[in-house]
């Protein structure tokens, strides 16, 4: 059994590198023919199993859904107090604190499963926007990591200035935190979103 | 205000120690998805493609919980809460200017 895993690991690291040398050397000067003819013979989710991915994909949507829902509202909500029972002022009178566990929470939740989809997306993802000469889509991912990885370092302060009473000091920090965070997220959920139809979006 | 030093210490370094680390591609470890493998050592060409994301944020956490342990809480709270903010929203502009060169 283990010879036979050790076999079949070999022959998957030979095809892997394979896929690489063919991605990267064959195609020295890509043309978009030649990258459609790449994603012909080797298609995304080539490497791990799409459905796992694709479901993947779909909960890190969901989560970041509920994410953005949860910081828009907060964000508004430090704004301008309250007045109106307009659409506007009812969106903004949210009971703001209640949401920071929970937007703490997705953001750490949200960024795992990033985490794990960026390996895929490092693989089939990223080579092809590279053949394709897309260098703005891949210059939008990089900023989405960068942001991600700042946004996690804010959770410690974020969530600290939102459990506390606050001095005007605070109050800036915590306005300041929100929007920030607030940023951070729509722009990964948007670059997120662009990536993923890319193929439907530049035909 | 008391108590938010450390907090605050946390995210401003931990935001600047991934950004100095992302800038000078400074990674504790990179992961080679093709190979399945984490290296902390650069891999031939034929290891694939090289992920440093994960390894600039484990350098940024391995600055930042120490330091922001290291410092003594009373020191820590003179640091004003303002700078939790300024910092932070000062380090996004900073990949926002650094990264434009994908797009021109």
């Amino acid at each position: 059994m283990d010879e036979w895993r050790a076999r079949f690991g070999e022959t998957l690291r030979i095809r892997h590198n394979l896929v690489w040398k063919f991605s990267t050397k064959f195609l020295s000067s890509p043309t978009n023919d030649r990258a459609r003819l790449l994603l012909d013979l080797f298609p995304p989710c080539a490497r791990l199993p799409c459905k796992m991915i694709t479901a993947l994909l779909i909960l890190h949507l969901m989560l970041a859904v509920a994410l953005l829902g949860a910081i828009t509202h907060q964000a508004f909500s430090t704004a301008k107090r309250a007045s109106s029972p307009s659409f506007i002022g009812k969106f903004r009178s949210v009971g703001a604190a209640s949401y920071t566990n929970a937007i703490v929470i997705l953001f750490i939740v949200t960024s795992i499963g990033g985490a794990l989809l960026y390996p895929p997306y490092r693989l089939d993802v990223r080579p092809t926007l590279e053949d394709l000469d897309l260098r703005a889509a891949n210059g939008v991912f990089e900023i989405k990591e960068h942001l991600a990885a700042i946004g996690l370092g804010l959770l410690p302060a974020y969530w600290f200035f939102w459990r506390q009473p606050l001095t005007v000091e605070g109050l800036i920090a915590r306005r300041y935190l929100t929007w920030i965070l607030t940023f951070v997220i729509w722009w990964n959920f948007l670059a997120g979103h662009i990536l993923n139809n890319i193929r439907g979006l530049f035909q | 205000m008391t108590g938010h030093g450390r907090f605050s210490i946390f995210s401003i370094v931990f935001g600047i120690a991934y950004t100095l680390a992302f800038f000078f591609n400074v990674a504790a470890f990179k992961y080679y998805p093709l190979v399945h493998e984490f290296h902390i050592a650069g891999q031939p060409k034929t290891a694939g493609p090289p992920i440093s994301w994960y390894g600039w944020i484990a350098v940024a956490l391995l600055v930042s919980i120490p330091v922001a342990l290291a410092v003594p809480r009373r020191m820590a709270d003179r640091i004003s809460p303002t700078w939790a903010g300024v910092i932070p929203a000062a380090l996004v502009l900073i990949v926002l200017i650094y990264e434009k060169r994908w797009f021109f």
